[in-house]
């Protein structure tokens, strides 16, 4: 029994005892809440005795119709009287207390006369009060303070009782874990108030949808779509705010539950918000009753409160993951850039992984070269407008910002608006000094949409600043400033012939640039130019990592007719023709040999283009050699070849002989030659020069 | 993004692709190598090749993967010319 009972049957007790009555409490249907307390000797020989009898006189009674809200006296036989006292409740409804009993003086025979014969009645009704006036306004006036005092108790026991609903509620939400619909049907079956629940979410931009719903004779309203205004649920979206609606069943609105067969009584509509707003409704009622008592409605509004929490937290969750996604990629990433010192894989990795990450149309890595006022561009998509003008526009403002008195912090990135969507910029840093900027082009138009993906582009752009240093200052740098300690010292011996090597390397380096040749082919063919005078194995030994001597070899091999022309590596033929073109032996060389077409060709065309009119730059779009091996892989596809076959030809464009082309394709030499001598008949083109010709012809022709 | 949860395999499969530019890979090859399944692959492999990250060398029945470098664009004279390459 709990503390508030006790006291309900104290005070029952001492009120009985002080005013010689017995008393008990029945709810409006007149069943007992509180059993009998009290001496009164007619009350309890009849509630022994005749207990049921009693009772149900008490439930039987019509006293409960009654709108009396003080206390009252009541005959349960004629001339057997009770008090009845209501003690208010919750929300208009009423407990009772019965107070009695009392007979009216020189009744007792008349009253012995209805009751039963076994018992000795003259000596119970002897010692029955008598209900005088003045004992009767007595009665009255303590009964009142009693059903007031027990009112007090009541309502203190109901809260308890609220109050025990609600931890029972969170005890299931946590039971529940992440299974709402067990959370649901155990609030259904616990709580009678409520005999359905569901919840809405958005479906499109403007209409919602009922997702789940909970309950019986709610299914067909699983999937209905509503939009903002649109009926009970519809309202809540506008107004923001919950709503309780009794006597639905009489309001027009409920017609969208009505064409559904879903006929409520009651029903409420709670919002579930975030940050941004509203994220779901939560719904509920009950096809009985009419009304809400106040308690119930604290309790859906707690269980509103329980849903919208456990949707943060699923929120919360999800975005844990992603972060947690985030930061591996973000190790992986900076491992791999420091597993691979390599100026080119960074720029790569920075292009790439942007692009992958805001799903953007375009990214890039801008950098400026530190000795020259010259910039390169390593990008993929197109920034919608001119991708040199903007590469220079975007220096101009790091250069500016670097030299700005504003703290803005210099690897802060920024976002600059381009036809109405928004670019990211990220400096590449290292200490003071912008390296280049990771430039990246996303659908958004509005920054918050952006704004998730700032840190880990910042993050990255650290990164890859930090690694493109620190590549700097290692491999790459140390190798240029030994080609050109080695280059130089020719210069101290022989003054004419540095300045042939230095015109060799620039027109290797322009002519290969031309050719569409890799970066680091074009860098071992000119450095190869440069240090051509040192021995292939001297340099073996010196440069660990490049393909230099094997230039050097081939191409001296081509020069002294030793080795096939058609079979050797495109940058030992840049090599070999270079050379002799500076020793002025360029016609005997070719006219000596079989075919005059291919790289030759293209050789003798460059020479008349740039070496006639030498100091004259031309001024044009600039070509992208990507672009160009893009076109050129793409006329590769339109050959009649196999994809194998394409796979090949594409290599030998690119230079490869066939021992490099069989170790990247993981297949054997002959297989290569196979595939090559195949690629020769289908093309109808007699050896690797002229096929690279046909290709290149076909797509001049068709671009 | 959208496929937030994707990402982890899509940096996986662009960085398997960086690492061996010449790689021509079938999506069971790429899937044996990543340890993922095809059907978590070939999402990925689609949107990497409408990003231009990687090329399909087949056709779309038998697909092949490979690399396909960013263009590098030849040096921009700052002071506004541009040099053909």
């Amino acid at each position: 029994m709990s503390h508030n009972e006790n006291l309900v049957k104290e005070l029952q007790s001492v009120y009985a005892e002080k005013y010689e009555l017995s008393t008990i409490i029945t709810d409006k249907n007149g069943e007992v809440l509180s059993g009998k307390e009290g001496n009164n000797p007619l009350f309890n020989t009849l509630y022994e005795h005749l207990e049921e009898n009693l009772l149900d006189k008490i439930k039987q009674a019509e006293a409960y119709s009654w709108s009396h809200s003080t206390p009252y006296i009541y005959d349960l036989w004629p001339g057997i009287y009770t008090i009845v006292a209501p003690i208010e409740w919750e929300h208009g409804e009423n407990f009772y207390l019965w107070a009695g009993l009392m007979i009216e003086e020189n009744t007792e025979n008349l009253v012995k006369a209805q009751l039963h014969s076994d018992i000795e009645w003259n000596k119970v009704l002897d010692e029955t009060p008598i209900l005088t006036p003045k004992r009767k306004q007595r009665w009255l006036d303590g009964m009142k303070k009693l059903a007031n005092l027990l009112s007090l108790c009541y309502k203190d026991l109901d809260e308890a009782s609220f109050y025990n609903k609600q931890n029972k509620l969170f005890q299931h939400a946590t039971q529940a874990g992440n299974s709402i619909e067990l959370f649901f049907e155990r609030f259904i079956s616990t709580h009678p108030d409520f005999e359905f629940l569901g919840i809405a979410s958005p479906s499109t931009e403007d209409m919602y949808k009922i997702k789940h719903v909970y309950g019986e004779k709610i299914q067909p309203l699983q999937g209905l779509t509503f939009s903002p205004g649109e009926g009970f649920l519809g309202r809540i979206l506008i107004t923001d705010k919950h709503e309780f609606w009794e006597n639905v069943d009489k309001d027009p609105r409920s017609i969208l539950f009505k064409r559904h067969h879903v006929y409520p009584k009651s029903f409420f509509c709670i919002p579930l918000k975030n940050d941004q707003g509203i994220i779901a409704l939560l719904f509920g009622g009950s096809y009985s009753r009419v009304n809400f008592s106040k308690k119930s409605m604290e309790l859906a509004k707690t269980l509103a409160t329980i849903v919208q929490t456990g949707f943060l937290f699923q929120e919360l969750s999800q975005e844990n993951i992603i972060q947690k996604n985030r930061l591996t990629s973000l190790i992986e990433i900076s491992k791999l850039m420091a597993a691979t010192p390599d100026y080119k894989r960074i720029i790569y990795i920075l292009v790439d992984i942007s692009l992958n990450l805001i799903e953007g149309v375009f990214s890039a890595v801008v950098l400026k070269d530190p000795k020259s006022e010259q910039v390169k561009i390593v990008s993929r998509g197109s920034p919608e407008r001119d991708l040199g003008e903007y590469a220079k526009e975007v220096l101009d403002r790091y250069r500016s910002r670097s030299v700005s008195t504003d703290h803005i912090e210099i690897s802060t990135p920024s976002i600059e608006i381009s036809n109405g969507k928004l670019l990211i910029e990220c400096p590449l840093c290292y200490r003071d000094n912008i390296l280049g900027v990771l430039c990246v082009g996303t659908n958004a138009e509005e920054k918050h949409q952006v704004e998730e993906h700032m840190s880990f582009l910042q993050t990255l752009a650290i990164i890859g600043g930090i690694s493109l240093q620190l590549v700097e200052q290692g491999e790459g740098s140390r190798m240029d400033k030994e080609v050109d300690f080695l280059s130089r010292a020719i210069e101290q011996f022989e003054k004419d012939a540095y300045k042939k090597i230095e015109d060799a390397a620039k027109i290797a380096k322009e002519f290969s640039l031309r050719q569409g040749l890799p970066l680091t082919l074009v860098q071992d063919i000119t450095n190869a130019c440069r240090l051509a005078v040192y021995s292939p194995n001297f340099l073996r030994e010196v440069f660990l990592d490049t393909n230099i001597a094997e230039v050097i070899e081939e191409g001296k091999k081509l020069i002294h007719r030793q080795a096939e022309w058609t079979e050797a590596n495109s940058s030992a033929q840049i090599f070999a023709l270079v050379q002799v073109y500076l020793k002025g032996e360029l016609d005997a060389f070719v006219n000596e040999m079989d075919q005059k077409v291919g790289i030759i060709e293209e050789f003798y065309q460059y020479l008349q283009e740039t070496q006639v009119l030498e100091e004259e730059i031309t001024i044009s779009a600039p070509v992208d050699p990507v672009d160009k091996i893009d076109s050129i892989t793409s006329t590769i596809k339109e050959l009649k070849l196999s994809p194998r076959e394409q796979e090949v030809l594409d290599l030998v464009i690119q230079g490869l002989n066939n021992k490099e082309i069989a170790e990247q394709l993981y297949i054997s030499g002959h297989t290569v030659k196979n595939h090559v001598t195949k690629i020769f008949q289908k093309l109808e083109v007699p050896d690797r020069a002229h096929a690279i010709s046909k290709v290149y012809r076909l797509k001049h022709s068709s671009g | 993004m959208e496929n937030k949860d994707l990402l982890p395999i899509q940096l996986e499969c662009t960085m398997l692709f960086q690492t061996n530019p010449f790689m021509v890979e079938t999506v069971e090859g790429i899937g044996k190598l990543l340890n993922r399944s095809y059907d978590e692959l070939v999402p990925i492999l689609n949107l990497l090749v409408k990003q231009g990250i990687i090329q399909n060398l087949g056709d779309n029945e038998n697909p092949r993967y490979r690399y396909n470098e960013p263009a590098i664009t030849t040096e921009i004279d700052l002071t506004g010319t541009v040099k053909k390459a």
